[in-house]
């Protein structure tokens, strides 16, 4: 009984999957036999931006072994303005057309008997430009010389971006404002004010798995296999591009190998349908590893901002002018400067905020989601200014924040109210996991050591949809059909665990199908940390649909009111009345092997946030609570930071399973490391120059620290499953900032730029002396 | 990413500045430049051709002049240059600027400054390699130069005095998207006559590319 | 896609490197297969040389160890033999990348690559190690301090392959090996130092901060610790001429070197007082 309870809600069963993904037995879309079908490779741009005058493709189309070669101009011809796609603005061809937008856009496919030969032809494709000034940069967008896109395209998914259709010379594709009382005048009259320019560099995902879609034709469908965590996305895009009711639509999936915002929306997709459906082959896209560094970023994002604080020490105004960079195309980057700029001031008490957030193109790679969506580049400024105007007021940073922190019930900047955000639990947590109350020996040589902390905020992603359909096996075994994708969160565990607890059966007779937009129901994306709310709402009503069934199958087979019988492990039960589910089913069906089945739909609502001054009543379904706490000893010598404890707490409202709770918070803190101190895209005249994994840092073994401590705080939320929400960004939100925080302690110097690398650090060492 | 240097050569700017009106002369000092051609007034086109380790390389190239200034004090060029390289899927583009000053009676100085991007396959892992390569290829230049002159080889060598600025100069430019921004383009200011100094400038660049490619192909 | 040609014997070898268009030697291919991978590797023909009987042999005497081509610099580091005769040595391909590659990679290879930033030409160098380069032309003897000659460039021919490397045994004294990366703990080297000191020397061999190893060695007698650590700050600089790129400035990457060489200094030094 007690290994049953293991797999309900609050134990930590281990992932279903663990040991065939560690041993390979797990199948991949990569793995997937392509068979009688074509190789697909692209011919990159060599521009920033250019207009195309020609595509010369005889040479690689006479090689032997190449089928077609498909350009831009080619799909445009067949698909007119449908080539062009995104979740925000259509603005996004699968192959260029026209113009080029940034260096490595994909300009022409080549489809071959082989790989290596696909490869060796788009080396024989050559390309005549004319050159387009180019926007490299942030100030190369706002000053409006140059724009990358002559005019805005927003797509039909946003209804707010409507009044932007058609909006020329601008390089500007959203803006959000955030107006809550007179921040400029709080902040002229105020006490203390401390301001910064904050830069968040662009950084790439890097998951284990590259992406991979496998396209094909069957029956007048397009069918895909793809790696993805947005198949109901996927799907309604394929349907858009080549004009088909979703019913000829089917995208296919498989367990993924990481992503973290990699393989959402736009990626291989549009291209392999396309080639697919206008050739009438099976292809098969993939990306190499530094092809995969082109296909999706982390956006980079500067902040000019200020706080400010009056005598008696109340944060009276936060100002943020926010920047990011969404590259050539926009991607949801506009949902994202909507969401990370209302959150900018930080989750304080604040009396008055300004926020300024614009969506910006440039060209360079699309920046799109990655854990954290943008949030983290706002943190690292607000949680920057908060820990320097406590310095500043000699008070305790920890203290300071501690006085100013938001609890439940008080109405954020935005006007939306917290619930279930235990921003203070989360807090003391850390700050005791890393001893802040003890003395600490900073040192006085070579070596200096330094504490700090930092706290995150962040909305979920609101509205959204999730349905679950189940469908219970006369064997008491059961198949939960949901759209989830697992990409090693462990979603198909926790989903099993949800369902077996409601129906107090064993977690691992749930097989969880992967999504199959022929046979799974619609499920808005696997991103945002969403699902375990959402999805995980759809499943327990649809465990608690069947439930009811079962009891009430249950009451008319002993003959009693449905309110008089309980479910339990061992079956169905009334007074003396028992009766096992295998029994009561097949007793119902008179067959065995036969399969009841209940589904549920969970939808979550907003308030639309008002134009002018950004502010709704319920601007998201709920909050994530998160923070770190860093102690770190800095080598003066070398300017390197070693960090000896991090502690990273986050409030999920209820552990479905802790274990796999802490999982997620030791990632995200491991993902923010990199972040903090070295990872980044760097780019010269729109060249990405690291995008090789020689080049390119991420976190390895050597670079943990000391020590790692996942803190899980539970403060539960009234509409959760059990009180439960996700958590697979809330870890990463305080991570920089935190650490940025500890080395100001530490050698009394502040740092606005990420990554914190020695050079950085040296450089301002030496500045302060 | 920004390269600049300067090199001496052992005769008087007024018998070098001459040099650069003449296709055969930078034909010749350029290694592997086979083909140098003038297309109209401000437009140059060529081919450099290289053989390193056994690597036969070839990349088109078109110069356009962008202004001239000839005048006693000051010499100088500035020349937007565009190469590709098909093989390897890369374009480069350089804004140079060449200018030639007296250095004493029988010596003059050439100074170059170019502002240089690199798309595609190479851009990802040259620019180490191509500063390092870009001097070398100056030393070969100069002492083509200076035969061309009528010097001897051996007394030609670049200028030993201002590799601590041209080293300054590498590390100022840096890969940052900020500093290592090439100055907008602004519309050619064309003086008669149309010498082919930026021509050579022009080919510095590319042939520390080409050459520091093959090198690292190797 | 290059050609791969599997020799039998050394002679084979040599011969495919004189006859072939564009051959290039494949050793461990660690480097190679990166340069394959990004597209920008023109060797129309490989000659691997995993066939070739006697090139993974370790053999010591009395005067240092000899040690085939193909031997992988794992085995340099765990190798026991390498590690009682040139412990520094043994030290240096300890800290080569990871284990995975160090299982594949070759002695020389390594070498053979004359990246920079690598770390066994820094103990190579101060041992004065001296590789043995073959051809259809004979065989030939290249003091390790003349085989770095310029960025990605080494006094082999293009149709040599090396064929040994030969590491004098490590005189009395103490050795350390130090590197310090800029960003990532497990990314290449910002700066890496071998120190050597005797009685009456140090020996230091440079990594990453110049286009090729660099190598100096000054006399140490009479000096005490800090004296040793300002004539070896001294003695580097004509040495440092750093590359820059992602990973540091100019200036950054000269301090780094001055501090890696100064803990590699201190570090020997002491150890030499405790022995």
């Amino acid at each position: 009984m007690r290994e049953i309870e293991q797999g309900w809600v609050g134990g930590s069963r281990p992932r279903f999957d663990t040991a065939g993904r560690v041993r390979g037995m797990i199948a991949h879309v990569g793995d997937q036999a392509v068979g009688a079908g074509a190789h697909v490779a692209v011919h990159r741009g060599t521009q920033p931006h250019a207009r195309i005058e020609a595509v010369h493709v005889d040479e690689a189309l006479a090689m032997p072994g190449v089928y077609a070669v498909v350009t831009g101009a080619d799909l445009y011809k067949q698909l007119g303005d449908r080539l062009l796609t995104g979740p925000a603005f259509a603005d996004q061809p699968a192959l260029a057309h026209e113009k080029v937008r940034y260096v490595g856009e994909p300009v022409a496919a080549v489809l071959a008997a082989d790989l290596a030969t696909a490869r060796a032809a788009t080396d024989a494709v050559w390309v005549d430009y004319e050159d387009l000034p180019p926007v490299y940069d942030l100030a190369d967008a706002l000053a409006g010389t140059a724009y990358v896109h002559d005019e805005l395209r927003p797509s039909s998914v946003f209804g707010d971006l409507k009044h932007l259709r058609g909006v020329r010379d601008t390089n500007v594709n959203y803006t959000y404002n955030l107006r809550s009382g007179d921040a400029e005048a709080a902040r002229d009259a105020g006490a203390h004010t401390v301001t910064g320019e904050f830069w968040a560099p662009p950084t790439h995902h890097v998951p284990i798995e590259l992406p991979c879609t496998i396209a094909w034709v069957d029956s007048g469908r397009l069918e895909l296999l793809t790696t993805t965590q947005t198949p109901s996305y996927v799907r309604q895009t394929v349907a858009d591009l080549l004009d088909l009711p979703l019913s000829r639509v089917r995208v296919t999936t498989r367990p993924l190998g990481g992503s973290f915002g990699a393989k959402m929306y736009d990626r291989l997709e549009p291209l392999a349908a396309a080639l697919a459906w206008t050739t009438g082959r099976r292809v098969r896209v993939t990306a190499t590893r530094e092809e995969a560094f082109l296909l999706t970023t982390r956006h980079g994002a500067a902040v000019t901002s200020s706080l400010t604080a009056d005598a008696e020490g109340n944060l009276v105004s936060a100002i943020a002018d926010v920047r990011y960079d969404t590259g050539a195309y926009a991607d949801v980057g506009p949902r994202i400067t909507a969401k990370s700029g209302m959150v900018a001031p930080g989750p304080y008490r604040i009396a008055n905020a300004r926020v300024l957030s614009r969506c910006v193109y440039t060209n360079k790679p699309s920046a799109g989601p990655f854990r954290g969506f943008g949030v983290p580049q706002v943190t690292w400024s607000h949680e920057s200014l908060v820990d320097e105007l406590a310095h500043q007021l000699g008070e305790d940073p920890y203290a300071f924040r501690r006085r100013h922190l938001l609890r439940e019930g008080d109405e954020a900047p935005m006007g939306t109210r917290m619930h279930s955000a235990d921003f203070v639990g989360c807090l003391d947590a850390v700050a005791d996991a890393i001893g802040w109350a003890e003395p600490l020996d900073k040192g006085t040589g070579r070596i200096r050591r330094g504490r700090g902390v930092a706290v995150g905020v962040k909305a979920v992603l609101t509205p959204t949809i999730a349905n679950a359909v189940l469908q219970l096996n006369q064997d008491n075994s059961a198949t939960l059909l949901i759209s989830t994708i697992d990409m090693g969160q462990g979603s198909d565990t926790i989903m099993a665990q949800l369902a077996a607890d409601v129906l107090r059966m064993d977690s691992r007779r749930i097989h969880v199908v992967r999504a199959d937009t022929d046979a799974t129901p619609y499920d808005t994306i696997t991103a945002g940390s969403r699902s375990t709310y959402h999805t995980g709402n759809a499943v327990r009503r649809v465990a608690e649909a069947m439930r009811d069934k079962l009891v009430g199958l249950a009451a008319e087979r002993f003959g009693v009111a449905a309110g008089e019988v309980e479910l339990t492990a061992a079956g169905l039960r009334s007074g003396a009345h028992e009766v096992t589910v295998a029994e009561l089913v097949h007793g119902h069906f008179g067959a065995r092997g036969a399969t009841l089945t209940t589904e549920a739909n969970f939808t979550s609502t907003w308030t639309p946030y008002d134009k002018e001054t950004g502010r709704s009543a319920k601007v998201t379904e709920h909050w994530f609570a998160g923070a770190v706490g860093a102690r770190i000893a800095v080598d003066t010598a070398t300017g390197r930071v070693h960090i000896e404890h991090l502690a990273v707490a986050g409030d999920v409202g209820k552990a479905i399973n802790p274990a796999l709770v802490e999982q997620q918070l030791s990632g995200a803190a491991i993902m923010g490391i990199g972040h903090a101190l070295f990872d980044q895209l760097v780019l010269d005249q729109g060249q990405l120059i690291n995008g090789t994994l020689l080049d390119y840092q991420l976190p390895s073994v050597r670079d943990l620290p000391d020590q790692l401590t996942p803190i899980v705080v539970e403060s539960p939320h009234d509409d959760g499953p059990f009180g439960a929400k996700g958590v697979g960004e809330t870890g990463i939100l305080g991570v920089a900032p935190a650490i940025a925080n500890a080395v100001r302690d530490a050698v009394g110097v502040r740092l606005t730029r990420l990554p914190l690398t020695p050079e950085s650090i040296v450089t301002a060492l030496e500045e302060k002396q | 990413m920004k390269l600049a240097s300067e090199f001496s050569v052992p005769a008087p700017a007024e018998k070098v500045f001459p040099l650069f009106f003449d296709p055969d002369t930078m034909r010749g000092c350029i290694p592997g430049c086979e083909e140098l051609v003038r297309e109209d007034e401000r437009t140059y086109r060529g081919r450099l051709v290289n053989e390193i380790a056994h690597v036969r390389f070839s990349a088109g190239f078109a110069a356009a002049i962008q202004s001239v200034t000839d005048e006693e004090a000051t010499k100088e060029v500035t020349a937007l240059v565009k190469g590709e390289d098909r093989r390897l899927g890369s374009s480069i583009k350089i804004d140079a600027r060449l200018a030639v000053r007296p250095d004493g009676d029988d010596t003059s100085v050439i100074a170059y400054e170019m502002d240089m991007a690199l798309w595609g396959k190479l851009g990802r892992l040259g620019e180490p390699i191509i500063r390092r390569r870009s001097r070398e290829v100056e030393v070969e230049f100069a002492k083509s130069l200076a035969a061309a002159c009528g010097v001897p080889v051996e007394r030609a060598e670049p200028a030993r005095t201002s590799t601590a600025a041209g080293r300054t100069s590498t590390a100022a430019g840096r890969a940052s998207t900020a500093a290592g921004r090439a100055a907008t383009t602004t519309a050619p200011v064309v003086t008669s006559p149309v010498p082919k100094a930026a021509v050579a400038a022009a080919l510095v660049a590319a042939l520390a590319l080409l050459v520091a490619v093959l090198r690292r192909g190797r | 896609m290059p050609r791969l040609h599997r020799p039998t014997s050394l002679a084979d070898a040599a011969r495919l490197l004189s006859t072939l268009d564009n051959p290039m030697v494949y050793g461990g291919g660690t480097a190679i297969q990166v340069l394959v991978k990004q597209g920008i590797l023109f060797a129309d023909n490989f000659v691997d040389l995993a066939g070739v009987p006697g090139l993974r042999d370790v053999s010591a005497d009395t005067g240092g160890v000899t040690v085939g081509p193909m031997v992988s610099v794992r085995r340099m580091e765990t190798d026991p033999e390498v590690r009682r005769v040139v412990p520094l040595a043994a030290a240096a391909y300890r800290q080569v990348a990871n284990p995975r590659v160090r299982n594949t990679a070759s002695a020389g290879g390594n070498i053979a690559h004359g990246d920079y930033r690598l770390d066994p030409p820094t103990a190579l160098l101060v041992l004065g190690a001296t590789v043995r380069a073959t051809s259809v032309r004979g065989t030939r003897d290249i003091p390790i301090r003349e085989f770095f000659v310029d960025f990605q460039q080494t006094a082999l021919e293009p149709d040599e392959l090396v064929s040994g490397i030969r590491i004098p045994a490590q005189p009395a004294g103490a050795g350390r090996f130090v590197k310090n990366s800029s960003l990532g703990e497990n990314d290449w080297p910002c700066a890496s130092a071998s120190v050597l000191v005797t009685r009456d020397r140090v020996h230091i061999g440079l990594g990453a901060v110049a286009p090729t190893p660099r190598y100096v060695t000054f006399d140490a007698r009479g000096l005490d610790d800090q004296g040793a650590v300002d004539a070896a700050l001294e003695a580097i600089e004509p040495a440092l001429d750093p590359i820059p790129d992602v990973r540091g400035g100019v200036a950054y990457k000269r301090r780094l070197a001055r501090v890696t060489v100064e803990d590699a200094v201190r570090g020997a030094w002491k150890d030499l007082q405790d022995a």
